[in-house]
């Protein structure tokens, strides 16, 4: 086989099989990111609550704490709860939090669910065990090898690496991340 | 035609028996290391000095776990630090309010003087910067305030300043567990 041809068929088969891989890196890239910004693995919503009447450590148990839940429209979320200091109450539920003082009647309720897609592909960039480590590495070693055999895909004219829009480009392209680089240290 | 669709065919199996072959072989099991100790949260002040960087378990609840990068795991009121690993790469936030069992190795972080001063000059001219790990206890977040805040980082060095002096040692220890692997009991 011709070193053109094969450079080529290595290109589009490495393609095609690391077309997944590279829409994972590249969506949880974007995510990572902009971390900073949003919250790319989860939906957080904080609500203010009071309590309707007041109530003493002595008075909560599961049962009440239920209900204080099904009145907030939270039915079956009930998880666990305990008593940081003895006007505090906390108690986990299945998709957040709630944290009240006993004594002024105020709290917080927290809500989190899964951000959708963002939260899997995140999870998988944070490499979650070996397997995924040693296909994440072959799938980063095969973008190298896309990325050179991209260059050379095209044999002449002004398309080619040799012609003026490959030249161009990929000059571009190198020059870019290092003035940033050179911007930022 | 056909003859070169099967010829295809057994090329793509021939490369996915090699790739295959390929993470096994590299990910073959090490054998089993047995924790020195199991420990209660609620112990882990006491015991966690007597085993510095070796392999232990802590069993307690999840109290919180850190919303941005799932890397951090407080675990009960006492709000050990756990941190993610090489093994366990990040934390769900569904274990909070969760028993579990927590095995890695502890570390210790000591914090003297020095590091407070190396602390307080790259705090100056910012507003807000992120906590250093090794000082990241969850305390400011559990009052509700933003630790990335100077103001709340230098609240922080003052307080361990003051800890410092009253120790004696020349400097304060925080412990945590890089967690190799976690078990969710309930």
């Amino acid at each position: 086989m011709k070193l053109r041809k094969l450079n080529n068929v290595l290109h589009r088969d490495l393609g095609y099989f690391f077309f997944g891989m590279s829409v994972i890196y590249a969506i949880s890239g974007i995510a990572l990111n902009h971390i900073r910004d949003f919250n790319p693995n989860y939906v957080i919503k904080s609500y203010t609550v009071t309590l309707t009447e007041p109530v003493t450590r002595n008075q909560i148990d599961k049962a009440w704490i239920v209900s204080f839940l099904e009145d907030l429209d939270l039915k079956k979320e009930y998880k666990k709860h305990y008593f940081p200091s003895d006007e505090v109450l906390k108690v986990f539920m299945y998709h957040g939090n709630v944290e009240v003082n006993l004594a002024t009647g105020e709290g917080t309720l927290e809500t989190i669910k899964k951000r959708p897609v963002l939260n899997q592909v995140n999870f998988l960039h944070y490499n979650p065990g070996n397997l995924w480590k040693w296909f994440s590495d072959i799938f980063c070693v095969a973008w190298i090898i896309i990325a050179i055999s991209g260059l050379f895909v095209i044999r002449s004219g002004k398309n080619s690496i040799t012609g003026w829009r490959g030249i161009t480009y990929t000059v571009i392209g190198i020059v870019i991340p290092l003035i940033l680089f050179l911007l930022y240290i | 035609m056909k003859k070169l669709i099967l010829l295809e065919m057994r090329n793509l199996f021939l490369s996915g028996l090699i790739l295959v072959s390929l993470l096994t072989s590299c990910t073959s099991k090490k054998p089993a290391v047995e924790p020195k100790a199991v420990i209660k949260v609620e112990n882990i002040a006491e015991e966690a000095p007597s085993f510095v960087d070796q392999l232990v378990r802590v069993d307690g609840m999840v109290d919180h776990v850190c919303r941005e990068s799932g890397k951090r795991i407080f675990l009960g009121e006492q709000r050990f630090k756990l941190l993610a690993s090489n093994s366990v790469a990040k934390f769900d936030v569904a274990l909070e309010g969760s028993d579990i069992e927590a095995t890695g190795y502890v570390r210790e972080d000591r914090i003297d003087e020095n590091y407070l001063d190396e602390w307080e000059k790259e705090l100056k001219g910012s507003a807000t910067i992120q906590l250093k790990e090794e000082v990241h206890t969850g305390e400011a977040e559990a009052r509700g305030e933003d630790e990335s805040a100077v103001e709340t980082q230098l609240r922080q060095i003052r307080d361990y300043r003051e800890q410092i002096a009253a120790g004696g040692k020349g400097y304060i220890s925080f412990y945590s567990l890089e967690v190799t692997k976690l078990k969710e009991v309930k």
